[in-house]
């Protein structure tokens, strides 16, 4: 058995589409988009249940509801201690020393949450604003009382930790400065007003329920007078509270990488439900439905460093009742005697390989979804109206639904094409060898180095580079793009940051071995500026790789301005620019050539012999080396000698012969537009020749004559 | 070969198969009476080929076991028994079936079949004891070739019993001998060891349903008891 440190995080009411990692727009989880990174994110994980007793209760036993003791009883159940067996039971077991500590009373001990842990912690320090008797802790306080404990025990057996936050549920009432963090920012959008107000225990459509409300006034006697209706100021207040516990994360994760356990510790964060903000006219609960804004929750494992698993973004459908089996395999506890429901992820996470074909299913009193491959499915359950355990919307559950849960409804779409921003699906390949070999040719210089990639768009160079690369940050000015790149590409030497590369957000000084800058240094004005920054960075001797297009032949010969450009340069004045920072500068061309490669069976040949053609007056002819000019420049500029020598030449060879297939693609459109077109004049000439036109025409000149319109005409 | 064995702790000379009669073992420290045990169970399965461990869902079987697990590095190799009386509480049942998933040990249960199909149950207590327990647990040994039994037993044993007693077919190892009802506690305590809720409804002692005293449910759990009685001493009331 292989004892490793486990942190389990549950953050209550989180869903996953409000996260960077998962696609949201707003920056609300910086923490764990970068965790994520060195992580497997589960893209489409559903919770059992959709409110937090049940959930808890199966994410601890790894039983659905119906088969575990506490069932869909939020307030009065709790688990048999006879009969369930909680994942700490098994880790206690096996000699771990176990301690949570959780944020809300419904998880207090009377529901047995606590068998097996050796420490539960569920000491509760504040009421809710509009529910004077539900207490709560902040996660500060929870976090601190976890750092405290690990302080004292950290060095001993290995730990379990489980963590739970309340801070993303409901009422949305942040501390400064999140209470504000998203209010009237970029993505605010357009007004919008609910202006009901239900009770807790009969929620209703469209309406806002008591426990919710912020900002609310109220007489004597408790009755709202006034309160905040603005449903945009309730959801920046939903990820402002995400933004909160990305903090405690932070910090979090800043201890355990100061006690040295980081790396081996297997972390794990997910949430209990989700929150639906306005899905399906359910404004700010849950437990209503069980509707993916209510069921998809994020679920991101980083496994122990020295098992060597790949960061990356599974897009199988999980259950979080995996969770305790996942965990289990990992430290190699045979729990095969347990009868879990939950599958371990440990092989799909580890090689790809799908579980066992299993039922997901996310389940509340009156309705139960089946999770497939593309489709959930929703359908109603027969309920008995007076052994209800929670709340129960007859309107909401008596459909059956299906929601094709895999479409994208984030806001971060694939961007649509500018004419600037480069994207690897674009169709005109010589775009795509252009980019592409640029950075392969960069690849070359980057082996276990440290390297920044300036104005890094989309990713895929920075994600090419970091496989030689010890380390490459990517920064763009677009938030939306790095967000879109952390999500798309996973690396544990890559990270995306937000950024302006004439004011690089890195504090710390000379810290790179090589910076890259393709494609960037003609949207800047103030060149100047760039180059102090890259100076700044660039550790001594270091090597910064940048390409621009060629003035002359970009911008002047075809008498064209490209509106996103704001200083193009000439190769002179490149050289310049260059010399006032670097000692050595090597300035290479570029430009897509149609090429064959002719190369040997064997291997690859040192020496290349290079043979230029042109096409003139219809017929190839060999040509002389000084015609071949390049379109872009590439330049590899340090303080460090360069020899001449340090780059050859190179080619990018497209098998998939990408140009032809578009020629042959063009033409054959060309071709049958010209079938077309050929159709028609025949038709045409038919319709010329034919006795009805012939006559027409005829009547048509003596109406003319008749009529004198064509008097006077030659 | 066990006959003259004798462990010394803290100057304490403790025989492994003769009565221990000096008082300062039952005041040694839990820790002591921890090692103690388990030198006794590692000393006494050294020459045994087919040891098993009793166990019947009761707290002194449950630490019995656990210290078993423990010898082993928390893996049990012995198999454990379980004399069924067929009229034990719904409650014993559930939990010995989820420690036998929860340790992963096969649960060898047996019982005097014979006897359940004639006894008329509790009648006579004595008797029906000896038949469904004392009888059922002599078949269990020979069917199973059974030639060490580790089991919990204390009571009565405290001053007069033995740690290792050798019977006709087996030996019986007694490694609780001198733990107290509050060491039995502590021990469960300290080690977080999952126990049957019975205990927590205020039952003390879990026989079989007809021969156990119906418990007074306690208005608080003994855990709440000690939090509350530790803040109300904070705050100067107990003293």
């Amino acid at each position: 058995m292989s004892h490793k440190n486990i942190v389990w995080i549950v953050i209550d009411a989180l869903r996953a589409d409000h996260l960077g990692c998962y696609g949201y727009m707003r920056n609300t989880s910086p923490t764990i988009d970068h965790l994520a990174k060195q992580s497997v994110l589960f893209e489409y994980a559903f919770a059992p249940a959709t409110y937090t007793v049940p959930v808890m209760a199966s994410l601890l036993t790894s039983k659905y509801p119906h088969h575990q003791s506490i069932g869909f009883d939020q307030s009065g159940g709790s688990l048999n201690p006879n009969s369930d067996i909680t994942v700490t039971e098994a880790l206690k077991s096996c000699g771990y020393q176990c301690a949570g500590f959780v944020s809300s009373m419904v998880l207090r001990k009377h529901t047995h949450f606590d068998m097996g842990f050796d420490v539960y912690d569920a000491a509760m320090t504040k009421a809710e604003i509009n529910r004077p008797n539900e207490l709560v802790r902040d996660g500060q306080e929870t976090r601190k009382a976890f750092s405290r404990w690990l302080e004292k025990n950290y060095k001993d057996e290995p730990f379990f930790v489980f963590l739970h936050y309340f801070d993303v549920h409901g009422p949305y009432v942040n501390p400064e400065p999140f209470n504000d963090l998203f209010v009237q920012d970029a993505f605010y959008g357009e007004a919008r007003y609910v202006d009901r107000v239900s009770t807790d225990s009969v929620p209703r459509l469209n309406h806002i329920p008591n426990y919710q409300l912020l900002n609310p006034v109220r007489d004597g006697e408790g009755n709202v007078l006034e309160y905040e209706k603005d449903i945009r100021y309730y959801i920046a207040q939903y990820d402002g509270g995400i933004s909160y516990e990305d903090t405690l994360i932070r910090e979090t994760i800043a201890q355990l990488k100061e006690l040295d356990i980081y790396d081996e510790c297997l972390i794990i964060i997910t949430a209990d439900h989700g929150e639906s903000l306005g899905e399906n006219d359910v404004y700010f609960f849950h437990g209503l439905t069980v509707t993916p804004d209510q069921t998809r929750v994020p679920l991101i494992i980083k496994p122990p460093k020295e098992l060597n698993m790949e960061p990356k973004s599974v897009p199988t459908a999980v259950s979080t009742i995996d969770i305790m089996p996942t965990i289990l395999d990992f430290i190699g506890y045979q729990y095969d005697r347990l009868e879990l429901e939950g599958v371990s992820l440990v092989q799909l996470m580890q090689t790809g390989e799908e579980p066992k074909e299993r039922e997901i299913v996310s389940e509340i009193e009156g309705q139960i979804a089946y999770v497939g491959e593309k489709d959930i499915v929703i359908k109603p359950k027969e309920v008995d109206p007076d052994h209800l355990k929670f709340i129960y919307n007859k309107e909401l559950c008596e459909k059956d639904v299906k929601i094709e849960y895999r479409k994208k409804t984030n806001n971060l779409s694939e961007p649509e094409w500018t004419g600037e921003r480069y994207h690897p699906l674009m169709d005109d390949p010589a775009i795509n060898y252009e980019h592409l070999h640029r950075y392969q040719f960069a690849g070359e210089f980057v082996k276990d180095k440290v390297v920044l990639d300036l104005a890094c768009g989309e990713g895929y160079g920075s994600h090419l580079l970091a496989g030689n690369a010890k380390r490459v940050i990517g920064i763009d000015i677009d938030g939306p793009t790095i967000r879109r790149a952390s999500q798309k590409y996973f690396k544990s030497n890559l990270e995306f940051i937000i950024g302006s590369i004439t004011d690089i957000p890195i504090i710390e000084e000379h810290c790179f071995d090589t910076i890259i800058c393709f494609e960037a240094l003609e949207h800047v004005k103030d060149h100047d500026r760039l180059m102090s920054e890259v100076k700044r960075l660039l550790k001594e001797n270091g090597l910064f790789i940048v390409s621009t297009p060629d003035k002359r032949l970009h911008a002047d010969r075809p008498d064209y301005r490209n509106p996103f450009h704001l200083k193009e340069l000439y190769l002179q004045e490149l050289k310049v620019l260059l010399e006032r920072y670097f000692k050595k500068n090597l300035i290479y061309g570029q430009k897509v050539f149609t090429m064959s490669n002719i190369f040997p069976t064997s291997g690859n040949s040192k020496n290349t012999k290079e043979y230029l053609i042109e096409k003139e007056n219809k017929i190839f002819t060999f040509t002389q080396k000084d015609k071949k000019q390049p379109l872009y420049f590439i330049a590899l500029s340090s303080d460090a000698p360069l020899s001449e020598d340090i780059a050859d030449n190179s080619y990018l060879v497209d098998i998939s012969g990408s140009v032809f297939e578009l020629q042959r693609s063009l033409q054959s459109t060309i071709s049958q537009q010209e079938a077309v077109i050929t159709e028609y004049a025949e038709a045409l000439n038919r319709i010329y020749q034919s006795y009805g036109w012939k006559a027409l025409s005829l009547w048509l000149k003596v109406r003319d004559l008749i009529s004198g319109k064509n008097r006077g005409k030659p | 070969m066990l006959k003259n064995k004798v462990l010394s702790v803290h100057g304490v000379k403790i025989s492994l198969t003769g009565p221990n009669e000096d008082d300062r073992i039952r005041g040694l420290p839990l820790k002591e009476k921890e090692k103690i045990a388990q030198e006794v169970i590692s000393t006494a399965i050294s020459g045994c080929q087919n040891p098993y461990v009793l166990f019947d869902g009761c707290k002194e079987s449950l630490v019995a076991l656990h210290l078993v697990r423990q010898i082993g590095n928390l893996d049990l190799r012995f198999p454990v028994l379980h004399i069924d009386t067929s009229v034990r509480f719904k409650e014993i049942y559930q939990y010995l079936d989820k420690m036998s998933r929860l340790w992963r040990f096969d649960l060898v249960t047996e019982r005097n079949e014979e006897a359940l199909r004639t006894l008329k149950i509790a009648e006579n207590p004595a008797d029906c004891c000896k038949q469904l327990k004392a009888d059922a647990l002599a078949y269990a040994v020979k069917k199973h070739h059974i030639d060490c039994l580790i089991t919990g037993a204390r009571g009565k044993a405290q001053k007069t019993g033995v740690l290792v007693s050798e019977r006709d077919d087996y030996i019986e190892v007694n490694p609780l001998l001198f733990y107290t009802d509050r060491d039995l506690s502590e021990f469960i305590k300290t080690s977080r060891l999952p126990y049957c809720s019975l205990y927590d409804k205020g039952y003390r002692h879990i026989d079989c349903t007809p021969c156990t005293e119906p418990a007074e449910a306690p208005k608080l759990s003994s855990e709440d008891r000690a939090e509350i009685d530790k803040k109300l001493k904070a705050l100067g009331y107990l003293g």
